[in-house]
């Protein structure tokens, strides 16, 4: 087929905006999927699940559209993943396409992400059609949202599709936009092999499978492929594309989305945004861009109740053959034992790790505050050290002679009526305001720099209360800068509990350390002896608290001789007791690991 | 190795009324199926015929015994006698409440050998007695102790409870003044434990009563253990104190784990290393009986391991305690809450309203030594 019959694009939107149920219609209507193949579909996907314990997601379906003009043209809807935390692995995808619908909701209006992805998508020069989705919601302000699109973004009202996903409004419209306004793809069949890797993942069938768009050359089963990362070479056995099933085919050529396997064991080996080249005529430069994984948090995960350290590293291990995304390595604490220092994109992705190990792999488990790199030049030392643990961090405030944390440029959207709240949010996260303007009357555009250790902990729920949760946000690393820090020590019974220190700015180290001391308090239950909290700086204690031992526990009475209902109560409470980390003669729950998390 | 069942238990399931933090099996009215319910009892008593016995303590207990009559109790203990079951009995006990029995009654129930009253005086203060939702009254309480002694009783008890909603440290010094008065040879003082669904339960959780704090119920502990002990009781076990060679016999066979039989609906029974629970509903109880069968709802052998572990909790309410040769399994940093004597290591007086928290830390770390 040639290329001027391909069409590749995204649809970029925020969270429930529709950028799903859009994409079924344009299946449904391309005919790639009939309703009878949507059931069938489910059970292949169901069965293969079953038998194989993958789930196939869809990453880059193709489809054909037989136009108004008669053509029928070849399109390749690229997804991209729809969190702030996952922005690279956005960019990469958006990098493979030529184009990009950006959805807006007809009542809710631009937001934060809208507004991210837009620019990124601009950034690789893509067309963009902007569709106005829901228009059938009796709250839909079109026209409001018009002149948004218009006001912020710069596109003109006349190219705006309105549309409903859900009735199927304006889907026709949407593809003769796509093959009219988006230009084909270019590139050429005969040149080496340059094909970006955008997504991957695991089966256990064709190995780790990348999902490529090529922009120069063909690849086919049996050919000798080279990863510009690494050098490492291997031989292809398959290709094909999702159609929306993992179809196969007899090659890939410039201009085309598809997937490549090629007995690879591991994902880590297939990294995002590398380039596929032949091993033997080899293209001289890769597709710009590339960049490794970098986790930005870090926290500590370690088993709890009757899981054990073997039994989670093992789920750890099964859990990363599908993310790449995530780096762990084992460490120790005299709190908690051995469990293993994991590093997530963001504090979303460690949501979802942290639930998926849960639910999928049955490991329970306990993890620490996260936190962020930290640079640290200690004095009279010429080296600069990153800090992924707060253990890392030198405990004498007196050693350290600069010490520095990872700014973000935050993004927010908001209605009008909570830009105090968020004003004040920001503020309190040590934010330094960049912009402020009027979206339009009744919205607000905020952008702040600030530490990501603030974003880290509750921003999402905060910001979220604070707007009853109309506003939106989106950030993007921006620089390491100095900072006064300094390591918060948590002991309990004169003993630092490591597991429990964290690193907090200076200014807010006594409004944290009061909170955090209270809140363990809560937390801890009475116990036979007394129990000590002191929140201490260097050898400098700045908060503590006592909670006095427990006075009185007792069943007065076994009645006629009914021993089994007494037993069971001390079994329950001797089983309580073990499901706590013993610290020196002092039990700490769960919830004491995780009441620092919550402690803003 | 079959050990001889050395104590028996009685449960009659029936009461006037429903005390609002109790939460034992009894039900309401019942008075005119006594003797049905006592015809069921020896039909029991009588499918344990062939377990080896050597009968020492007899306990009837409830609900409220003393809803029968002490001629009804007379048959009883003649039908049980005639099974074979008292060739070497020391002790009788019946529980009864204040309100029952006078003087003619406590004689009778001498005359026909029981030697124990336990009476279930609850509070000898108006306001407790309010609290707790007795129906009997402060004069009644004193009054049956009096009674009981003239008759003749040696061996009284009084069953207290403290730590009720409003109580002060005035008022359990107020209770150890009739005590000092009254001098029955025998106290158990329980403190209340609003127990799940009991209409207490259902008052404090919606804020109606509010039990008393940690320290309050503290401060009242400290005054009724120091006080009893000025008094001259002995304490013996984590709620029951007594003067010298009053200690309640058939409550040390559970503590020491020998074999015991129960009968009655809901009774509870040790024979043979296995637990047995009868059914509670007195329908299920009663069709067993019905069809000859022993009214057993559960039953449950015990393990060696849990053998080991019910010893460790029935010696720890126990003052003396676990034999010197068992100290360790007692982890050290508990060493502070356990005193020695010449019988063996127990739990401090003034700590043993911690026991639930201590022996709970004991089992863990008994665990841990298991492997020895």
């Amino acid at each position: 087929m040639s290329l001027k019959l391909i069409r590749n694009f995204s649809i970029i939107a925020h969270v429930d905006h529709g950028k799903s149920t859009l994409a079924d219609r344009l299946l449904e209507f391309t005919g790639a999927v009939t309703d009878r193949e949507k059931k069938d579909q489910l059970l292949d996907t169901l069965e293969i699940e079953r038998e194989k314990g993958i789930t196939i997601k869809m990453q880059a379906v193709r489809m054909y559209y037989k136009a108004k003009n008669g053509n029928t043209y070849k399109l390749h809807l690229i997804d991209t993943p729809g969190h702030v935390d996952f922005s690279y692995e956005v960019s990469r995808a958006l990098a493979a396409c030529e184009g990009a619908l950006l959805l807006v909701d007809a009542s809710q209006g631009i937001e934060a992400q809208t507004v991210a992805n837009f620019w990124k998508a601009v950034e690789q020069d893509l067309v963009i059609i902007p569709v106005i989705n829901k228009i059938d919601l009796p709250s839909a302000e079109p026209d409001r949202v018009i002149k948004q699109i218009e006001e912020i973004l710069g596109l003109p009202p006349e190219e705006v599709i309105l549309a409903s996903a859900k009735e199927g409004i304006g889907i026709e419209d949407i593809l003769e936009a796509i093959i009219h306004r988006i230009p084909p793809p270019a590139g050429d069949p005969q040149k080496p092999l340059k094909a970006l890797i955008f997504d991957s993942y695991y089966d256990s069938y064709r190995g780790a499978v990348a999902f490529v768009r090529l922009f120069e050359g063909k690849v086919k089963a049996g050919d000798k492929i080279k990863l510009f990362s690494t050098g490492k070479e291997y031989e292809v056995t398959e290709v094909g594309a999702q159609t929306p099933k993992m179809t196969k085919f007899d090659s890939l050529s410039a201009g085309d989305v598809g997937y490549i396997s090629a007995s690879i064991k591991n994902v880590r080996d297939i990294r995002i945004g590398d380039t596929i080249t032949s091993a033997v005529f080899p293209a001289s430069e890769p597709v710009p861009g590339f960049r490794p994984v970098k986790p930005m948090v870090f926290a500590g995960i370690y088993p709890a109740e009757d899981t054990t350290y073997e039994e989670l590293r093992e789920a750890l291990e099964k859990y990363s053959i599908n993310d790449s995304a995530i780096v762990y390595e084992p460490e120790s604490s005299p709190a908690l034992g051995m469990g293993f220092r994991v590093g997530f994109l963001g504090l979303l992705h460690m949501e979802i790790v942290r639930e998926r190990l849960e639910r999928e792999y049955g490991v329970k488990i306990i993890n620490t505050a996260p936190n962020v790199i930290y640079r640290v030049k200690r004095k009279h030392k010429e080296e600069v050290f990153e800090v992924r643990n707060p253990s890392e961090f030198p405990d004498n405030p007196g050693l350290i002679e600069k010490v520095q944390e990872p700014y973000i440029l935050v993004t927010v959207i908001t209605p009008a009526e909570y830009v105090g709240n968020i004003m004040q949010l920001c503020q309190e996260k040590r934010g330094e305001q960049k912009k402020f303007y009027y979206l339009d009357e009744k919205t607000v555009l905020l952008e702040y720099e600030m530490p990501l250790s603030e974003v880290v902990i509750d921003f999402h729920d905060k910001i979220k209360t604070l707007s009853k949760g109309y506003a939106s946000y989106d950030y993007e690393f921006s620089e390491y800068k100095d900072s006064d820090l300094v390591k918060l020590h948590i002991l309990i019974n004169k003993k630092p509990v490591d597991a429990l220190s964290f690193i907090v700015h200076r200014q807010k180290a006594y409004r944290r350390a009061r909170l955090i001391v209270e809140k363990l308090k809560e937390t801890i239950p009475r116990q036979l002896f007394e129990v000590h909290i002191q929140a201490a700086i260097g050898g400098k204690v700045i908060a503590s608290e006592r909670i006095k031992p427990l006075r009185a526990n007792v069943t007065a009475k076994c009645y006629g001789g009914d021993i089994t209902r007494k037993k069971k109560l001390l079994e329950k409470q001797k089983e309580g007791k073990k499901r706590m980390k013993k610290f020196g003669n002092v039990q700490l729950p769960q919830e004491a690991f995780l009441s620092v998390l919550s402690v803003e | 190795m079959n050990k001889c069942v050395k104590a028996l238990y009685i449960h009659i399931p029936f009461c006037r009324y429903k005390c609002p933090y109790c939460d034992f099996t009894s039900f309401i009215g019942g008075e005119e199926i006594l003797e049905e319910y006592i015809s069921l009892v020896l039909k029991e008593a009588n499918l344990y015929k062939d377990t080896p016995k050597k009968i020492s303590t007899l306990y009837l207990g409830g609900g409220t015994p003393s809803l029968l009559e002490p001629f009804q109790i007379e048959k009883l203990l003649d039908n049980l006698n005639a099974l074979g079951y008292f060739s070497s009995l020391e002790e009788i006990t019946v529980e009864c409440n204040p309100e029952d029995y006078s003087y003619k009654e406590y004689k009778q129930l001498l005359d026909i050998g029981v030697n124990r009253i336990s009476i279930g005086i609850q509070s000898f203060l108006q306001k407790g007695l309010n609290v707790l939702g007795r129906r009997h009254n402060s004069l009644m309480a004193i009054r049956s102790v009096q009674k009981a002694k003239e008759a003749g009783f040696k061996n009284i008890n009084v069953d207290l409870i403290y730590a009720y909603p409003n109580q002060t440290p005035e008022d359990i010094k107020m209770e150890l003044e009739y005590i000092s008065l009254l001098k029955p040879s025998h106290v158990s003082a329980y403190m209340l434990t609003p127990y799940k669904y009991t209409p207490l339960w259902k008052k404090i959780k919606e804020r109606k009563l509010t039990m008393l704090s940690e320290e309050e119920v503290y401060t009242i502990y400290k005054t009724l253990y120091r006080g009893l002990k000025r008094l001259g009781y002995n304490r013996y076990e984590i709620s029951n104190w007594a003067f010298k060679g009053y200690e309640c016999k058939h409550n040390l066979t559970y503590w020491k784990m020998e074999n015991f039989i129960g009968l009655g609906v809901s009774a509870c029974g040790f024979i043979d290393n296995k637990r047995y629970r009868n059914f509670r509903s007195l329908e299920k109880y009663t069709q067993y009986l019905e069809k000859g069968k022993k009214p057993v709802e559960e039953i449950v052998a015990l393990s060696p391991a849990e053998l080991r572990k019910e010893r460790i909790i029935l010696r720890l309410r126990l003052k003396e305690g676990l034999p010197l040769r068992e100290k360790y399994i007692i982890p050290s940093f508990l060493e502070a809450f356990f005193e020695e004597g010449n019988k063996g290591i127990g739990i401090k007086e003034e700590y043993m309203i911690l026991s639930n928290e201590i022996i709970a830390e004991v089992l863990l770390f008994a665990d841990s030594v298991t492997d020895r």
